[in-house]
C-alpha cells in the first residue's frame, strides 16, 4: 500500500511539474527518433545525451533517459514496418509481419496498431513494475556481499548465454567488460592496476565513454558501406484505424506479450530483443494455420511491439531494486546513476523515494505520450528515415566527440572511445553483442567490491562464502544456465558418431 | 537462438552492401557492382583481437604486485582470475568463430578500409578542434566523411555545400552545448565572432 502511495505522490508531482512534462515529452520525441533510425538506438541515443544530461539534476535527467528508452521502442517498429528494417533490436520481430502488413497496402494501419499494442505492453509492465519494485527492494536488503557477489555473477551468465548466438562469445564479451573494469586504482590497496604509468587512467576508464564508443562511433564503423540513397518506404496506405476485428485480434496477443516481454525484462540482460522472441515464438505456436503468421498476421505484429515495449519497465526492475541492468540500455542507465552517486540496488528507494518512483511513474507518463505521439506523427516522423546515412554519420561522429569531450574537458576520453569503436565494429562482424561488454564493464566494480567485502567477512575463505545456501541457489542458477548454454546435442552427437565407428571397427 | 542484427547486416551478407541501398546509389563501389565479402576476414580480424585483448590482459594481470593481505584478496587475485576464465571463454570463442558455428557478416577489402579511414578521419577530427575551433573542423570533417568514408561522389558545388551546412550543424551544436549547457568547446574565429563578441 505504501508503494502505491508513493507512487501516486510521484504521479502528481509529474503530472503538476510542467517541465518535468516537458523533459519526458523531450525524452519520447528523441527516443521515437532514436528508435525508428536504423543505427542509432535507445543506448547510443542515452550515451550520446551525457552532456545534456550533466547539466541538470537527477530528478530531470533520469525521467528523461527513461522516456527515451521508452520512446526508443515506440519509434523501432516504424522502421520495421515501413523498411523492414528495425530500427532498434527490439523490433527485429516486428518487421515479420508488419512490413507484410505494409506491403499488403495497410502501412497505416500497421502502424497504429503496433502502436496501441506498445501502449498495452508499457501499460501492463508498468502496473507489474510498480508492484514488485517495492517488494522486490526489501528482499535485496537481506542479501549481504556474498549473496550479492553471487548474484551478479549470475547475471552475467545469464546475460552472456541469453544474449547473441554464440554462448561463449557471449562470455567473452562479458568477460572484456569485466576485464576493463579493473583498470584504475584498486579501491583497497590503492595500488594502480593496467594504468602503463599515464595519469589518465588512474581514475579508470569511465564507462560511459565505452559506451559512446560501442554504440555511437561501433555503429557508425559498421554502417559505412549503407548507400547515398534514402531507403525505399513503403507507402503509408490503408486506414488509419484498425477495425474492431483487428483489435479483436489484437487483444489477446498482445496481453500475452506483455507478460512475456516483462518477465524477459526482470531476467538480467535479456531486454526487449528476447522479450520479442518469445512473445512471436508463442504467437506462432498458438496461431491456427489461416492466421497467416508472417504473412501480415495482426497478432504477428502485436504480441512482439507489446512485448518490446514490457520489457522496459521489466528491466527496470533489476535495475532500481538490484543494482543489476535488466538490459543493455539499462546498463546505460546504471552508469548514469553511478555518475550521480547513486548506487541503485538494495536501499536504494528507501535512500532516494522520491526519485525512485518518479522513474517508475515518468515511464506511465511516456507511454501516454509514446502513444499519442505515435499515433498522431508516425507519418512525419516515418519521413526522418528518408535521410541517407553519409549525411546523418558525421552529425552522430560529432555528438559522440562531444560527449566524450564533456566528461573531463579532454581528447583522451575521445580516443579511448574511438578504440571502443573499433572493438564495437569487431564485436558486431561475429554476432557479439557490444551490450555484454557494457553489463561486464558497470557489473565487475561491483562483482569485485563484494566479493572482497564478502571474503574480508569469512577471513579470506572462499569456501565458507560459497556455501551459504542463497549463494548457492544463484550460482547453481548461473551453472545451469551455462550448461544449457552449451551445445551438448552437437558435442555429443559427434562422441556419440565416434563411439558407433569404433563400434563398427570392432 | 536469438540473432541482433545492425543496421548493416544486408539480407545476404554476401552481397556486401546494406539494406536500404539502391542499384542508383551515388556510391564508389556500386559503379563496378558490389564487392563480394568475406567471411574469413571477418573472422580472422575478429579472432586476432580477441586474443591480442585475452593475452595482453593475462600477461598484465601476472605483472601486477602481490599484495594481499589479511584483510583483502589485494589488487592482483581477482583480475588473475579474470584473466584465466577470459583466456578459456577466448579460446572456446575463436573456436566457435573457426569451425563456423555462428552466424558471421561478411566484410570487403573496401568495408576494411572506410573503417580504417573513419578512424584516422575522427581521430584528426578530435585533434584539429583545438587548433581550428570546433564547429571549423566539423564542417570538413563532414565532407570528408561523406566522400570518403561513405565513398559518395562530390561535385565542387556540392563539397561547398555539405560544407556550410556541416559548419551550420557545427555551429548549432556550439550553441547548444557550449553556449547554452557550459560544456567548454574549443572556439574558433567563427565561433569568436558569432558568440564571442555577444559575451553569451
Amino acid at each position: 500500500m505504501n508503494s502505491w502511495t508513493e507512487l501516486m505522490g510521484a504521479l502528481g508531482s509529474i503530472t503538476t511539474s510542467p517541465i518535468l512534462l516537458l523533459v519526458i515529452l523531450v525524452g519520447v520525441l528523441l527516443g521515437t527518433v532514436a528508435g525508428l533510425l536504423p543505427g542509432v538506438g535507445p543506448s547510443t541515443a542515452i550515451a550520446l545525451l551525457l552532456p545534456v544530461a550533466i547539466t541538470m539534476p537527477a530528478e530531470l535527467s533520469l525521467p528523461l533517459m527513461v522516456s527515451l528508452y521508452l520512446g526508443a521502442e515506440y519509434g523501432g517498429r516504424i522502421s520495421a514496418i515501413l523498411l523492414n528494417i528495425p530500427g532498434d533490436p527490439g523490433a527485429i520481430m516486428t518487421t515479420l509481419d508488419g512490413h507484410p502488413m505494409a506491403l499488403k497496402g495497410k502501412a497505416a494501419t500497421a502502424l497504429s496498431i503496433s502502436a496501441l499494442a506498445s501502449f498495452m505492453g508499457s501499460l501492463l509492465a508498468f502496473l507489474g513494475l510498480a508492484f514488485i519494485a517495492g517488494p522486490m527492494s526489501e528482499l535485496g536488503l537481506a542479501f549481504g556481499p556474498a549473496a550479492y557477489f553471487a548474484v551478479v555473477v549470475m547475471a552475467l551468465v545469464l546475460s552472456a548465454t541469453l544474449v547473441g548466438n554464440a554462448p561463449m562469445l557471449g562470455l567473452t564479451a562479458v568477460v572484456i567488460g569485466v576485464a576493463i573494469s579493473t583498470v584504475g586504482i584498486e579501491l583497497q590497496s590503492g595500488l594502480p592496476r593496467f594504468t602503463f604509468g599515464t595519469f589518465t587512467l588512474l581514475e579508470g576508464i569511465e564507462p560511459i565513454v565505452a559506451i559512446i564508443g560501442v554504440f555511437g562511433v561501433g555503429e557508425i564503423l559498421a554502417s559505412t558501406m549503407m548507400g547515398n540513397s534514402g531507403p525505399s518506404l513503403s507507402r503509408l496506405s490503408g486506414r488509419f484505424l484498425p477495425t474492431k476485428s483487428e483489435l479483436k485480434q489484437g487483444t489477446l496477443p498482445g496481453l500475452r506479450g506483455s507478460v512475456i516481454g516483462f518477465i524477459a525484462g526482470v531476467l538480467p540482460g535479456a531486454g526487449t530483443t528476447i522479450a520479442a522472441f518469445f512473445s512471436y515464438g508463442l504467437e506462432k505456436r498458438l496461431a491456427p494455420a489461416w492466421a497467416g503468421m508472417g504473412r501480415g498476421a495482426v497478432r504477428g505484429l502485436v504480441a512482439p511491439e507489446a512485448a518490446n515495449n514490457a520489457a522496459v519497465s521489466g528491466s527496470m526492475v533489476p535495475l532500481l531494486t538490484l543494482g543489476i541492468p535488466g538490459s543493455g540500455t539499462t546498463a546505460v542507465l546504471l552508469a548514469y546513476l553511478m555518475m550521480y552517486g547513486l548506487n541503485p540496488g538494495p536501499g536504494f528507494f528507501e535512500a532516494n523515494p522520491a526519485l525512485g518512483w518518479s522513474i517508475i511513474g515518468a515511464l506511465l507518463i511516456s507511454a501516454v505520450l509514446g502513444v499519442i505521439i505515435n499515433i498522431t506523427a508516425s507519418p512525419l516522423l516515418a519521413k526522418i528515415l528518408a535521410i541517407p546515412m553519409p549525411y546523418m554519420a558525421p552529425v552522430v561522429l560529432m555528438l559522440a566527440l562531444i560527449s566524450c569531450y564533456s566528461i573531463n574537458n579532454t581528447a583522451t576520453d575521445v580516443y579511448i572511445a574511438l578504440g571502443f569503436g573499433i572493438l564495437g565494429y569487431v564485436m558486431r562482424l561475429v554476432g557479439m553483442s557490444p551490450a555484454l561488454l557494457v553489463i561486464g564493464l558497470v557489473l565487475g566494480e561491483m562483482l569485485e567490491r563484494n566479493l572482497q567485502q564478502a571474503l574480508g567477512l569469512t577471513g579470506g575463505d572462499f569456501g565458507a562464502v560459497i556455501s551459504q545456501p542463497i549463494v548457492m541457489v544463484f550460482l547453481a542458477v548461473a551453472a545451469l544456465s551455462l550448461l544449457t548454454a552449451l551445445p551438448w546435442k552437437r558435442m555429443l552427437g559427434r562422441q556419440g558418431a565416434v563411439d558407433e565407428k569404433e563400434s563398427v571397427s570392432k | 537462438m536469438t540473432y541482433e542484427p545492425t543496421q548493416t547486416e544486408s539480407p545476404d551478407p554476401s552481397e556486401g552492401t546494406a539494406p536500404g541501398s539502391t542499384p542508383n546509389d551515388n556510391v564508389l563501389p556500386d559503379k563496378t557492382g558490389p564487392e563480394p565479402g568475406s567471411t574469413t576476414i571477418s573472422t580472422g580480424v575478429a579472432s586476432v583481437l580477441l586474443v591480442v585483448i585475452a593475452v595482453c590482459y593475462l600477461v598484465n594481470a601476472l605483472l601486477l604486485p602481490n599484495a594481499e593481505t589479511d584483510e583483502g584478496i589485494g589488487p592482483k587475485t581477482f583480475p588473475v582470475v579474470v584473466a584465466i576464465v577470459l583466456i578459456c571463454t577466448t579460446a572456446l570463442g575463436v573456436l566457435t568463430l573457426v569451425r563456423r558455428r555462428v552466424e558471421v557478416r561478411a566484410v570487403s577489402a573496401t568495408e576494411l578500409l572506410r573503417v580504417a579511414i573513419c578512424v584516422v578521419l575522427f581521430a584528426l577530427f578530435t585533434a584539429s578542434i583545438f587548433l581550428i575551433g570546433f564547429a571549423e573542423a566539423a564542417a570538413v570533417f563532414s565532407v570528408l566523411t561523406t566522400a570518403f568514408v561513405f565513398g559518395v561522389r562530390l561535385s565542387l558545388k556540392r563539397a561547398l555545400w555539405l560544407l556550410v551546412v556541416g559548419l551550420a550543424i557545427g555551429l548549432v551544436l556550439f550553441l547548444v552545448f557550449d553556449v547554452w549547457l557550459n560544456v567548454l568547446l574549443p572556439v574558433g574565429w567563427i565561433e569568436y565572432l558569432l558568440f564571442g563578441g555577444l559575451n553569451l
